[in-house]
């Protein structure tokens, strides 16, 4: 039948691609052991809060004329903000950004409950842009403005299942990293 | 750290670290027998995490132990102490 086979194809195409992401996993759960602990996580955390709060202080300081230097802050702070979350994204491994199929029963506990506060926060957020929107509805210049902010509180929303992993993930123990050919190293 | 978890928290005492011991098995082994992956082994030995009931019965199977052998509420004693007392019936 041509819908099962069209099925079969999809199903052996989509192992092979969780196949090659857990390889790509396996190799980046490795990477800057030094920067796996709890205390360089929040220092990138702590990092992204600046970089965030200097995108909507950027925001809020705008003015009509599109003043370029504080355009640029506010790109600053993206920066900051999408450097320490690919880092963060790096050190917690895939529980903030990989599919279901690659998560166990615990990974996906976590990702279930950082994901629900990240929607909580950011719900609360969008309802700060549309009252800081409102506010200024009658300014000049109130559409790019509440643009920005926005997008500022949008990046930062977005990031907070990350931050919060980061945050509450305990240090990584070599142990669990140790490869099965190694044998325990308490045997 | 339980998949479920209302009223009162029990804690979940296991002899997962000891078993591995025994058998000479590293946490990554054990992840690949029970298809999980190595932090969760590590997590569970430490308490930090609680198994499912499949999780669970997918351990005992690989040690070949009922759950309660595993598992249980009450801290476990030491596995020499319990064995000398058994010999000693």
């Amino acid at each position: 039948m041509p819908g099962t086979d069209y099925q079969s194809k999809w199903d052996s195409a989509k192992a092979a691609h969780v196949a090659r992401l857990d390889r790509w996993n396996g190799i980046t759960v490795r990477r800057f052991p030094l920067w796996r602990t709890r205390r360089r996580r929040r220092a990138l955390v702590a990092l992204h809060l600046f970089g965030a709060a200097m995108m909507i202080a950027a925001s809020l300081s705008l003015r009509p004329d599109r003043d370029w230097a504080v355009t640029g802050r506010w790109l600053g702070g993206a920066a900051i903000g999408a450097v320490t979350v690919t880092a963060l994204r790096l050190l917690t491994g895939k529980m903030a950004s990989g599919f279901g199929a690659l998560l166990d029963e615990r990974e996906r506990e976590w990702r279930n409950r950082i994901h629900y506060t990240g929607f909580q926060t950011l719900a609360a957020l969008m309802l700060v842009a549309m009252i800081y929107l409102l506010l200024i509805a009658r300014q000049p210049g109130a559409g790019y403005r509440g643009a920005m902010m926005m997008s500022a509180l949008l990046i930062f929303g977005g990031s907070v299942p990350t931050l919060v992993l980061g945050w509450q993930l305990p240090d990584d123990d070599p142990e669990d990293f140790a490869r099965s050919d190694e044998g325990d190293p308490d045997a | 750290m339980s998949p479920v978890r209302r009223g009162k928290e029990l804690p979940i005492y296991n002899r997962l670290q000891v078993l591995r011991a025994e058998r000479g098995m590293s946490r990554a082994a054990l992840a690949e027998a029970v298809e999980v992956n190595p932090q969760t082994i590590g997590a569970l030995e430490r308490g930090d995490h609680y198994p499912s009931l499949d999780l669970a019965m997918r351990l005992c199977a690989v040690f070949g132990l009922p759950v309660e052998a595993v598992f249980n509420r009450e801290p476990f004693t030491p596995l020499s102490t319990q064995v000398y007392r058994v010999g000693e019936r």
